[in-house]
């Protein structure tokens, strides 16, 4: 029998090839890292930020700073102190100059429902269908799909309807309409989110 | 730093695999920590394939309506 109880679990983070299998892609090793120390890096981001939100972007910024430089990592420290060290150094930067990325125009969905730094002040609806086979099952919310898609842009309507409902690959849904690869995700996009939209306020209005 | 209000903008081109390596991540690190832009990415897919489900011959939609 152990004396120290603790031991017998082996956290993610004790793993001596941690780093190598977060080089070698292991995202399910990477999700359980994130879980396990968000709370705790938006704390250390909060304290130096000194507001909620900004902290939780810091600590996002981390994350991505942490994976692009993995291969610097040492092991001078443990790696939950480096990941930390990462954050505060952002957190630092962060409070130096408070900047904004740019917003495209014409946004899919409206700003109002997001708050001044950009995140959900009023969260998507939850569906009671939220599969692809539920929702196709259910009558009235293909007719309001259906409503949707008769709604869009020409252009709209044809992409969604090659890659969608033809099941057409990216590359021949831009030599079909003749459109560039941008333009044509840019279509998709559109109809995609205009039509989750639709279903969305189908939701809001039957509940 | 991405926003959810650039989340909704992108994921598109994140399911289309059209972003580069960074952007990439942080749209997944942003979707691990946000719930809710987890559901709306799950709504923008379930749309999707609710439309392919539709169009494929023996639509389960009708097969439900005839319970």
């Amino acid at each position: 029998m152990r004396s120290n109880p603790r031991s017998r679990r082996i956290s993610p983070e004790d793993s001596p090839d941690l780093v190598p299998r977060l080089l070698a892609g292991d995202e399910t090793l990477f999700a359980s890292l994130v879980q396990r120390w968000q709370a705790g890096l938006v704390r250390v981001a909060q304290a130096i930020t000194g507001n909620v939100a900004t902290a939780e972007e810091v600590v996002q910024e981390t994350w991505a700073s942490v994976l692009r430089s993995l291969r610097t990592f040492e092991g001078r420290s443990s790696f939950r102190t480096w990941v930390h060290r990462v954050c505060a150094h952002q957190a630092l930067a962060r409070s130096r100059q408070e900047q904004r990325a740019p917003v495209p125009d014409e946004p899919v969905v409206d700003p109002d429902r997001f708050d001044e730094q950009g995140h959900w002040r009023e969260p998507p609806l939850r569906w009671p269908e939220e599969t692809p086979e539920a929702l196709a099952a259910r009558r009235e919310v293909m007719e309001c799909i259906e409503r949707a898609v008769s709604m869009l842009t020409l252009r709209q309507r044809v992409i969604l309807t090659l890659r969608d409902v033809q099941g057409f690959s990216a590359e021949d849904a831009c030599e079909i309409l003749g459109v560039s690869a941008v333009h044509q995700r840019v279509l998709l996009h559109r109809a995609r989110s205009r039509v989750r939209s639709e279903c969305e306020r189908f939701y809001r209005e039957a509940a | 730093m991405l926003r959810c209000m650039q989340f909704v903008e992108l994921v598109t081109a994140l399911e289309e695999r059209a972003v580069g390596p960074r952007l990439r991540l942080e749209l997944q690190v942003h979707r691990v920590v946000c719930r809710h832009c987890r559901r709306y990415l799950r709504q923008m897919r379930a749309v999707s394939g609710a439309l392919q489900e539709a169009a494929s011959g023996d639509s389960p939609r009708l097969r439900s309506a005839a319970t």
